[in-house]
């Protein structure tokens, strides 16, 4: 069985013991813990970089399946890739992972 | 807030799934860890899903990392062959086991005891039907 299907979203939790819960929808995927130190902000903004990254996986996994597919079809055809495509997922997939918009 | 903080970076990795074992886990067995031992994230249980949503948690730095590096153009079409086809197997073959079970870290234990108990006083969020028999939009 693969993984639960995306996208996947990290929301602001409310526990004590976790900042972020990663969910679909419909399902729980994760929830990332609060950081021994949790009160610095330097400790804050790790893992609100933890939970971005952690909810781009399926993206970014998606993107280096493209990518492998592209490769692969490389070989046979070279002028038939679309690089600019590839580099555009690949620059969507990294800024959700970074948090950015 | 600072850009710094802003846009920090997160835990390094590679992230290591560890299964844990003892009764009070029986909500979540799969912990991600940094390769320093710290908690990164507790895997919720789901049904055939828990295991390869680990594997693509623990994963996730080394995909960022492999994608920025394609973005950059840094990586030969070869490099990035065989790349792309080892980071496919790690996330995809069911084979890939998670380290064995085991007792948590020292201390991490209570931690997670204290979240799990917290957790048990909540609602627990699980496979829910796609709508209410009442018609209603359910409670979100």
């Amino acid at each position: 069985m693969s993984h639960t299907p995306g996208p996947w979203t990290a929301r602001p939790s409310f526990s004590m013991h976790w900042d972020y819960a990663i969910e679909t929808d419909d399902v729980d995927i994760a929830h990332v813990l609060r950081l021994a130190h949790h009160d610095e902000p330097r400790e804050l903004a790790i893992g609100r970089a933890n939970a971005h990254l952690i909810a781009a996986a399926p993206e970014l996994l998606a993107a280096l399946k493209t990518l492998r597919f592209i490769l692969e079809a490389l070989d046979l055809d070279p002028i038939a890739t679309d690089y600019t495509s590839i580099l555009e997922r690949a620059d969507l997939a990294i800024a959700k992972a970074e948090g950015k918009p | 807030m600072s850009p710094a903080l802003k846009y920090a970076r997160p835990t390094p990795g590679p992230w290591i799934v560890k299964a844990l074992a003892g009764h009070v886990f029986e909500l979540s067995k799969l912990l991600i860890m940094a390769p320093s031992g710290a908690p990164i994230a507790l895997v919720a249980a789901q049904p055939g899903q828990m295991a390869p949503n680990a594997r693509l948690l623990a994963s996730a730095p080394t995909l960022l990392a492999f994608v920025q590096r394609v973005a950059g153009k840094g990586l030969t079409r070869a490099e990035l062959r065989a790349g792309a086809r080892a980071l496919l197997i790690q996330v995809d073959v069911p084979g890939q086991a998670p380290e064995p079970p085991g007792a948590p870290p020292r201390g991490l234990r209570d931690q997670l005891t204290d979240i799990l108990k917290t957790r048990t006083k909540g609602p627990t969020r699980t496979q829910r039907p796609a709508s209410p028999p009442d018609g209603s939009n359910g409670d979100r």
